[in-house]
């Protein structure tokens, strides 16, 4: 098979669809980073949250058959861990990168020894009474198949994504709150001085970054697929992370460093059949963050020391 | 630096506490499961030192976690937090095992320090990407090395399916040659090597270079105040670029161990998060040297143990993996646990330090 008759069966139109879907999960992770990164703290327990919100959702909808009442129950297993994550990180001094760690693993084995007890499984659990979080499919566009694979057929919470994101750039960027919680993360003295209550500010950022985590688990396990798979964030919280670097800590930039991973990952996995090695493409993200992150801190160097020389002068 | 006696017991004892709630939480849930906590206990015990195999593979695992955890508290120590070992870990082994297989025959003393030290300089340039982003422009060392990681399995990935694939079944790599392969110990059916010598350098090594050298004088200030360093003349953002090399280095060198010692040849995704159990040794006892091995038994114990009691009681072997973070939790709030105060609980303790920069 030559080599233009792969591309053509690699980029169509259908690819923007897998890329959304792939994207979803990382936005929300990478909310949970935005927010906790703007009153600097750096969140790398995305992903032991998401492990938990995937299991919880999924337990919840096998026993009560609603599916609001497992993402509400994933959101506020979210808030409860980022909250006992503030109270040793600002109470006890606890290094962040030391409790991130700790709640990944927790989240890994313990998400897998719950699996085991709970359900008597190991690996996965899939059934037909968990419910999954409902699609949205526009009748009207059923009959014209490029329209219908770009707007049909996303669930919920895909679409939710959009305000979500919209709301929290909001927040942080055209509220009072969120201008007192940014200069937290700008000049935490500065800040104190004026009044402004840090660690409630911090506590407040943690707690809704855990909320955006649990929501991202909840979605992963219902909205994106509908089971639960031993270590199903696969990566997915530091992802987001990695966009948090990408977009400088923006939720709208970040949102797009997001769907730069998800495009990436769909388009490796259509590699994947053709033989073509997609570790390439995989690792295109990875390296893509780290250069504009050197980039940026470079460019700011140089640019304080340009104002430098020109005051001496 | 200089501890009193007091303090240094009863951080002692909020260590201790931390171990005894641990546990006791640990038999709870056990006996909530339904099975026996005290049998568990036993063949836990049992699983991880009677018997041939289970004290061989609890070896196995203590070299891989006293390596680790030894380079891990290289870079703890000048606050550089290196998760990015894992995949260092990753481009040592991938880099120890290629001379094995792709260079003829050699004699033993010649192949096995050549596929190591490959291993150990390709470990070291990973990671001082990390480190020297860090060291000049200051960038944040945690969010590089995660992305690191990710980018050295998929390298790794891309080399064993592609470049050096063995053309098998499975993705790995062809095997070494036998004379690379490090001698066993007499532990027959486990599969734990001489590898255990080169762990007890590798810890002896980091020791006398932290306590005992010029270097090591140095990378200790570095920490504390890095102006004041750079006032007397010492570079710190070279010592910081040297200590993360090091640490590198030794990740590296993690990872030929577990190629030369234990599986022979590079299997996909071998390592699933190892590197992560020796920061862990490390974390548990607050990077003090003295006590590294010994919690690196620990984790080792912890995790050999929890297989031999899966298999004989039924109790879920992620149920350790899940209380080992815990206790390190417990022992990072280990304030939580300060008994001296808890008998004034009751008491309003006065507000102090509110300001924020007040430390500094």
């Amino acid at each position: 098979m030559d080599f233009m008759t792969i591309i053509g069966n690699v980029f169509t139109y259908s690819l923007v669809h897998d890329m959304i879907t792939a994207s979803v999960p990382i936005i929300l992770a990478c909310m949970c980073a935005v927010i906790s990164r703007q009153v600097n703290i750096i969140n790398i327990a995305a992903e032991g949250i998401i492990m938990f919100g995937c299991f919880f959702g999924v337990l919840v909808s096998y026993m009560t058959g609603s599916w609001v009442l497992a993402v509400l129950v994933s959101v506020g297993l979210g808030m409860l861990i980022s909250a006992f994550m503030a109270l040793a990180y600002l109470k006890y001094n606890v290094n962040i990168f030391v409790l991130g760690l700790c709640v990944n693993m927790i989240g890994t084995s313990g998400t897998r020894f719950l699996l085991q007890t709970i359900f008597k499984t190991s690996g996965n659990f899939v059934s037909d009474k968990i419910v999954p979080i409902p699609r949205v499919n526009f009748s009207f566009l059923d009959n014209i198949p490029v329209l219908k694979s770009l707007f049909s057929g996303y669930s919920f919470t895909e679409w939710l994504v959009i305000p979500i994101v919209i709301f929290i750039w909001f927040m942080l960027y055209k509220s009072v709150w969120g201008l007192r919680l940014r200069s937290v993360g700008l000049n935490e003295m500065a800040a104190v001085t004026s009044g402004i209550d840090v660690n409630g500010k911090k506590l407040a950022a943690l707690v809704l970054s855990g909320a955006c985590a649990g929501l991202a688990g909840a979605h992963l396990s219902l909205g994106y697929s509908c089971l639960f798979i031993e270590n199903m964030s696969g990566g997915r919280g530091f992802m987001g992370m990695a966009a948090m670097q990408f977009g400088g800590a923006n939720p709208l930039w970040a949102a797009i460093g997001c769907v730069v991973f998800g495009f990436s990952n769909s388009v490796a996995n259509r590699l994947t059949p053709y033989g073509i090695p997609n570790q390439f493409v995989t690792m295109i993200p990875y390296v893509a963050t780290i250069i504009v992150l050197s980039a940026s801190v470079v460019l700011a160097m140089i640019k304080r020391r340009k104002s430098e020389s020109a005051l001496k002068a | 630096m200089s501890e009193n006696k007091a303090e240094k017991s009863s951080a002692v004892i909020r260590i201790a506490i931390a171990f005894a709630i641990s546990a006791i939480a640990l038999a709870i849930i056990i006996t909530l499961c339904g099975h026996n906590a005290l049998d568990a206990f036993y063949q836990m015990f049992y699983g991880a030192f009677i018997g041939k195999f289970n004290f061989g593979s609890t070896i196995e695992n203590f070299i891989l976690i006293l390596i680790v955890g030894s380079a891990y508290s290289l870079t703890k120590r000048i606050n550089y937090f290196n998760i990015g070992l894992e995949g260092c870990l990753y481009i040592g082994a991938m880099f120890t095992c290629a001379p094995g297989f792709l260079l003829p025959d050699m004699p033993p003393w010649i192949i096995i320090p050549l596929c190591l030290a490959c291993g150990m300089a390709a470990g070291a340039i990973w990671s001082a990407i990390g480190g020297a982003l860090k060291a000049f422009f200051n960038i944040n060392e945690a969010c590089v090395t995660i992305m690191l990681n990710y980018v050295a399995i998929s390298l790794t990935d891309f080399l064993l399916n592609n470049t050096w694939s063995a053309h098998s079944a499975a993705p790995e790599t062809p095997h070494v040659q036998a004379n690379a392969m490090l001698p066993k110990l007499p532990l027959a059916p486990s599969r734990a090597s001489v590898a255990l010598f080169i762990a007890i350098a590798v810890f002896f090594f980091v020791w006398f270079v932290t306590f005992h050298t010029t270097f090591g004088f140095k990378l200790r200030h570095v920490a504390d105040n890095p102006r004041f360093c750079e006032a007397v003349g010492i570079h710190s953002n070279l010592i910081v670029l040297g200590t993360v090399m090091l640490s590198g280095a030794l990740g590296g060198l993690a990872g030929g161990c577990q190629i030369l010692g234990v599986y022979g040849n590079f299997i996909q995704n071998f390592s699933l998060n190892s590197a992560f159990y020796g920061m862990l040794a490390c974390l548990l006892v607050k990077n003090n040297l003295k006590l590294l091995p010994l919690s690196a038994l620990f984790i080792a114990f912890t995790r050999t143990g929890g297989s031999g009691m899966e298999y004989y009681t039924g109790v879920p072997k992620s149920l350790i993996d899940t209380v080992v973070p815990i206790l390190i939790l417990f022992i990072a709030m280990d304030q939580m646990f300060d008994y001296k105060r808890f008998f004034r609980i009751f008491k309003r303790k006065p507000k102090t330090g509110s300001a924020v920069g007040s430390k500094q």
